[in-house]
């Protein structure tokens, strides 16, 4: 168990280092960087003192080696735009996505499975109907564009709940539904399709011809069986919630993670970028780590 | 002579094996209401996507400020004018050009370039296929938007460029389920045989691993358009990608944002279309994995 684990941490590690060296010369490949790390107003002496500052005057092996080296301490140079460190400027913002994302997968868990065990139980009756268009349209509707029609609805007609930003419990509503839809959509397409599998297989017939009640089939039996797939799409939907995040928080104006990137991303501050992008890997690498550790405990017969 | 014969049986067998999917595709629409209706939808919107020019006329992107934020429905205006006095529904005919060639393009490039790298990685292994599987592992980790927006931003901004953006980070998909068919495919009896009697690497590949490993891929390729659709929407709306006053429906929702306390239908209308294409595609999709493949689980 342990080695396996510190197995999967040094390949978390090669993952992001190798996502790091992409970036670097993806921005590198792009012409002259300065121009991608220098604000579009800068003079040209401004950006001959930016090219020295960051030593891009430097053979690319060196730059390459320093901003590993770099990197390493957690040090991914200054944003152009805020004059302070990058990564300071990501971490700041960390604890609003956790939060958004965390309630988003709260809500898809208690909305989608549930709502994938009724459709399964009762094959075919209007739940499952319910479910199955839920599961559908979920998945075609845009995130930014299903966050406006609640922000059309909730707050420009009826003036219940805020637009945008962050503050006290009405302000996360609107932001973590908008971002729970689709995993929602997900996990009750999977509880479906897998308690169906389950509810079919023998051990369950056996518990029934035993004389068991249906809640306890259903509980000890068939749930804890189908949790198995419903872990690991769990691990994978960390990762799909941050990425809805970036949009999201976008459209409310949600002060996290996704939205500075983007800001960065318009403002070409790749110093930010660069550190938003190894502090999403590492939360998804994470993320998947205690997938593996809860699917382990989840179905005994898998050894780590 | 004897592989002539071989051979011959082979492109029988494969011919039947075509018609024989054609039936049962054209069997299973016809009871299947709800693909039908899907497919015709997008049969529709191809077709107006390809006439789009015609239809609509060269003058839509001139502002028209007399008419600015005409309500839907009023003054013969299907779905009203937008902050320039522009007629959104011709506008939003226009946008079905920019999301399909979107969809289309960057799936069939995708695969492509996916496909041939995850069967040789999948056949061969070794250090191509170590790569891959590590190239896997680092896209994974990575926000799908967020890489394509990185990319976008160091390559600029364009129709053009946000299809290369999503092909780059969209291949790798095929090449993981590619590699995945083919590790299965590769230890079939019909592989080695035609190992055995000679067939040449290529030949293998497409004549006999190739045919069984396509219907996993058409599926996901279908269901794909859907979400390259959908990234290429939200990237124009996020203010990368398709730039005005060219008509994309993500960018018009983008451009609507200023007027959500005004004017409804500019946000609701373009972002309907969206919505309304990736549920006919996603449905397409399904019925496609139903019908030829139910194992597959996307």
């Amino acid at each position: 168990m342990r080695g396996y684990l510190l197995g999967r941490l040094v390949s978390g590690i090669i993952v992001i280092f190798l996502a790091l060296t992409a970036v670097f010369f993806m921005v590198r490949a792009s012409g002259d960087p300065v121009l991608l790390f220098a604000p579009l107003d800068t003079s040209l002496e401004g950006i001959e003192a930016i090219r020295e500052r960051m030593g891009f005057n430097d053979p690319l092996v060196v730059q390459y080696a320093r901003f590993i080296g770099d990197a390493v301490q957690g040090d991914f140079g200054d944003s152009t735009r805020e004059r302070r460190p990058a990564m300071e400027i990501v971490l700041e913002r960390l604890p609003a996505t956790l939060q958004l994302g965390g309630v988003a997968l709260l809500i898809s868990l208690t909305v989608g499975i549930p709502l994938g065990i009724l459709s399964a139980t009762r094959h075919g009756s209007g739940w499952d109907k319910l479910a199955r268009v839920i599961s559908v349209a979920g998945q075609a509707v845009p995130g930014f564009w299903l966050g406006l029609l609640l922000i059309l609805f909730f707050s420009v007609r009826l003036n219940w709940l805020p637009t945008s930003g962050r503050g006290g419990f009405d302000h996360i509503i609107l932001p973590s539904v908008t971002l729970a839809a689709l995993s929602t959509a997900r996990y009750a397409r999977l509880t479906r399709s897998t308690m169906l599998d389950v509810l079919g297989q023998d051990y369950i017939r056996t518990a029934k011809a035993k004389g068991l009640g249906d809640r306890i089939i259903l509980w000890r039996h068939a749930l804890k069986n189908a949790s198995v797939s419903l872990i690991t799409l769990t691990g994978l939907e960390i990762g799909r919630l941050i990425e809805g995040a970036v949009v999201v928080e976008q459209v409310f104006a949600w002060p996290g993670m996704g939205r500075v990137t983007v800001q960065a991303l318009l403002n070409r501050d790749f110093a930010v970028v660069m550190a938003a992008v190894v502090l999403f890997a590492a939360m998804y690498t994470i993320a998947n780590l205690l997938a593996d550790i809860a699917y382990g405990w989840a179905n005994p017969q898998v050894r780590l | 002579m004897s592989t002539a014969t071989l051979s011959s049986a082979g492109g029988n067998r494969e011919f039947t094996r075509q018609v024989n999917r054609q039936n049962r595709l054209l069997r299973s629409l016809r009871k299947d209401w709800w693909a039908m209706g899907s497919l015709a939808f997008l049969v529709i919107v191809t077709l107006v996507a390809i006439f789009s020019t015609w239809i609509v006329p060269d003058s839509i992107n001139d502002p028209n400020f007399g008419a600015r934020l005409v309500p839907p429905l009023t003054d013969g205006y299907i779905a009203g004018t937008d902050q320039l006095g522009r007629d959104v529904w011709g506008r939003m005919l226009l946008g079905a050009r920019v999301s399909l060639t979107v969809g289309f393009v960057t799936v069939i490039c995708a695969a492509l370039i996916g496909v041939p790298i995850g069967m040789l990685a999948g056949y061969f292994g070794g250090w191509l296929d170590v790569i891959l599987m590590r190239l896997v592992d680092v896209q994974l980790s990575f926000p799908f938007i967020l890489l394509a927006l990185t990319i976008n931003a160091i390559l600029g901004l364009g129709l053009r460029n946000i299809i290369i953006t999503l092909v780059i980070a969209g291949w790798i998909e095929y090449a993981r389920v590619a590699r995945g068919e083919t590790l299965v495919v590769r230890e079939k009896e019909f592989v080695q045989a035609a190992h055995l009697t000679g067939c040449g690497s290529p030949r293998i590949f497409v004549r006999h691993i190739l045919p069984n490993i396509i219907t996993p891929l058409i599926v996901i390729g279908t269901l794909q358009v859907a979400r390259f659709i959908i990234a290429e929407a939200s990237i124009s709306f996020l203010g990368f990608g398709v730039q005005p006053p060219t008509a994309a429906w993500g960018s018009m929702v983008s451009e609507g944002l200023d007027y959500i306390f005004s004017a409804w239908w500019l946000i609701t209308l373009p972002g309907l279309a969206l919505a309304f294409v990736a549920l006919a595609v996603n449905i397409t999709g399904d019925w496609l994995r139903d019908t030829l493949d139910p194992r597959i689980n996307t």
